[in-house]
This record gives C-alpha cells, structure tokens and sequence, in this order.
C-alpha cells in the first residue's frame, strides 16, 4: 500500500479515536475511553520515533482500523443508551472494540520489536497481540465490577439468587473478546501473509527510511 | 544433596502423605469411593509425574517448579479430603494463587525454551517477565470463559459470584507477580541456555519449535516478496 494512503488512515485513526473517546463518555463505557487512550498512545509514536507528522505504521495493519472506530461512534452517537454497559446493543461494542485492541495490540508488539531491543517472529507478534486484547479484556472485569458494585447488583455470594446474569454480565466482555480476537488473529495471519516482516516493523512515509 | 535426590524426596513424602490420608478417609467413609477419596487418590498419583517424565527421558522438570507444584496439589488434596475449603477461610484464595504460580512457572520456563530454539525470537529479562504476566492473564481469562460456560451448558456453579470471579483474578495476577519476582532473580544467577540445558528435554520438542521457527515462515516470506 502506498506510504500517502497510510498517512490518510493515520490521520483519521487519531481523529476517530478521539471522538471515540467523546462516544465512549456518551454512552458512560469507560473501557472504550481506555481503550481509545491505549491506542492514541501507540497511534502518536510514529510521529514520535520519527518527528514526522506523516509517518505512519504499515497500511495493511491500520487499513481496518477507521471503519471500526467510525462504526463505534456512529452506532453510539446514533444509538445512545443501547450501547452503553449491559445494553442489549453492548455485545456489538464490545466486538468492535475487541477489533481495536487487536489492532492497537499489534502497534504495541512494533513498538516493542522496534524499541525494546526485543524480537519476535510474525507468528509470536500475532499471539502476543491476542494476549495482550485478552489481558486488557481481563483486567477491564475490575472495572465492570466496580460499576456493578456501585449500581447496587448483587455482586457477593448470595444463596438467595441465581447469580448466573450477574457472573454473566461480568463474564461478557471477556468471553466476546478472547473468541473474536482468535478470529481476528486469524483474519491478521492471512491478511499481512505476503508482508515481509521488515515492512510490518517499518514506519512509512515522511523522512521515515522506507 | 543433589537436585534428583531432592526432587525425589519431595515428590515421593508428598505422595505417600496424600495416599495416607486418602486411606483414612476411605476407611471412615465405609470404603465410598466418593469425590474426596478419587481427588486424593488421582493427587497422591500426580506428585509422582515428575519422577516419571525424567524416567521417561521427556524433562527433567527445576527443582524449584516441582516444589511449588507439589504444594499446589498437596493443598488441594488437603483442602478436599480435610474439608478446609470449607471450614479455613480464604483456603480457596491460598491454592488459587500458588496455582496461578505454577501456571506461571510454566509460561517462565517455556519462554526460555523457545527464546533459545526458535531463531527468531529474542527477549530480554523485561519482557520475559512481560510475557509471563500476558500469558498467566490470558489462561486466566480462558478459565474463567470455561467456569462461565460450564455454568450455563451443565447448570453447575464453578462461579459463584461477580466478586469470586474477580478474587480468582486477583488471585492469578498475584501469582503471576511472585513469578516475576523469582524470575527476575533466576535471570540474574542462571542464564538462559543453562536453565534450559539443565531440563534435559527429549529432542523431540526441540525439532518441533524449530521447524515452526519464525525464520523460515519470513525467509520464505521475502523470497515470495523478491
């Protein structure tokens, strides 16, 4: 993919992002206000490494990534409180931001191949993508928790109801997380297959040496 | 003394302890082969897999892992055929963590395993303890999906509630943190290829991780490129 086409993604990958973030506080889910934050972070280092506005991570890496932060703000803005935690709407969030974190996983697996004197082949940058959206799926429960605590559910041992909904309702994130990023780990292994393991490492475009 | 003879002297005590126990409590339950007799009975057996994968010529498994592992297995059988995790409080929250523990001294000892056979792989000490905090959470999150799931499929209750989901987590990140804080002194006394020389691994798995060996996978990769 050509270096001015990354660029275009770049640049509206961090405005999408932000407004993910204003979508995220709409809707009061603050796993995507994280999640967003965690991205913006891996989205400006390029710029960083490089202190080149223009420079940008492969194309095929970021090529999905607007199309699911476009659709998260579309659907909350538009949806509103169907989309918020425990909605009936809240699994599709939590699919596209399953999709995010893979992608954002992967920008954290080039920074630590490019920065932390650190290698991995294709294969590992792959399953330490899906570890990393996994742990993030997993460390979001104390988050959940703690909204479920403060909105009064029955959060402790109770032998008076069935607490079934409620490990549920904890439970979802996860689950919908750890069997989609399999699938999106998948999807990744195919799409950057005829990528060399150079080019996904590089940082395009602008003064970059690609 | 050396390793093999401790290794053996732990394994083989632990054992013999959880059969007598096992004996006990199925001469007072009138010979029930009930669920306490079958878990201390299948946990007397598995202190003795160790000393059985060295016989075998599979892994001679660090005297550390096999330690923790045998306290692991040596609570729980406790823990079942004494009824503590009804009557001791927080019994639950011990075992969960020292199992995390041995999950996490598996992830510790296989990253070494394929940091120094799978060519393309290089990790520093940081992200060896990175990895392991990944992985452990990761096993943890699949456990729980499979709790969630059992629930719902069979009607039983492996969870109880959203705050004992939330212990075991807290339980596995903790075992994951006492990993890190031994392999960060492991790392610093032992490096990498006497650790994993001195597990004596069947050549078997070593032929494995390096025919999945990323090289390969991009070599072939930029040639299609070029």
């Amino acid at each position: 993919m050509k270096s001015s086409m990354s660029e275009h993604i770049m640049a509206v990958s961090i405005i999408l992002a932000l407004l993910c973030v204003a979508a995220a506080v709409y809707v009061n889910d603050l796993t995507w206000v994280f999640t967003s934050i965690f991205g913006l972070c891996f989205l400006l280092v390029p710029h960083h490494f490089t202190k080149d506005w223009e420079s940008s991570y492969c194309g095929k890496i970021m090529m999905p990534l607007p199309f699911v932060l476009a659709a998260f703000v579309i659907l909350a803005f538009t949806l509103g409180n169907r989309f918020s935690m425990f909605a009936d709407l809240w699994p599709i969030s939590i699919v596209l931001q399953a999709w995010a974190m893979m992608i954002y996983s992967y920008m954290t697996i080039i920074y630590i191949n490019n920065h932390l004197t650190t290698d991995m082949s294709r294969r590992w940058m792959l399953v330490y993508s899906m570890l990393i959206a996994c742990t993030l799926a997993g460390l979001y429960a104390y988050y959940i928790f703690l909204f479920m605590y403060c909105e009064g559910y029955p959060v402790f041992n109770d032998p008076d109801h069935s607490n079934f909904i409620y490990n549920w309702y904890l439970m979802e994130q996860m689950t919908i997380t750890l069997f989609f990023s399999i699938f999106y780990t998948l999807y990744l292994k195919f799409h950057l297959k005829n990528v060399p393991r150079r080019v996904l490492l590089s940082y395009t475009g602008g003064n970059s040496n690609e | 003394m050396n390793d093999i003879k401790v290794q053996n002297i732990v394994c083989i005590i632990a054992s013999l302890i959880l059969l007598g126990m096992t004996i006990i409590s199925a001469v007072t339950s009138s010979g029930r082969l009930t669920y306490e007799i079958v878990t201390g009975l299948f946990c007397a057996l598995f202190c003795l897999v160790p000393i059985l994968l060295r016989r075998l010529k599979l892994i001679t498994l660090p005297t550390a892992f096999i330690i923790m592992a045998e306290i692991a297995v040596f609570l729980h059988a406790y823990g079942v055929l004494l009824m503590r995790y009804d009557f001791v409080p927080m019994w639950d929250t011990v075992t969960h963590t020292i199992s995390s523990a041995v999950v996490a001294m598996i992830v510790f000892y296989g990253v070494q395993y394929i940091e120094m056979h799978d060519s393309e792989m290089h990790a520093t000490p940081k992200m060896i303890h990175v990895y392991i905090f990944l992985i452990t959470m990761t096993f943890s999150v699949i456990w729980e999906v499979f709790e969630i799931f059992s629930d719902a499929a069979f009607g039983i209750h492996m969870q109880y509630s959203p705050f004992d989901t939330i212990r075991d987590f807290t339980c596995d990140a903790a075992g994951a943190a006492i990993v890190i804080l031994f392999s960060h002194f492991s790392l610093k006394k032992h490096d990498i290829a006497e650790t994993v020389n001195a597990m004596h691994i069947h050549p078997m798995f070593e032929r494995y991780v390096s025919r999945h060996s990323g090289k390969k996978i991009d070599d072939h990769s930029e040639d299609n490129k070029n």
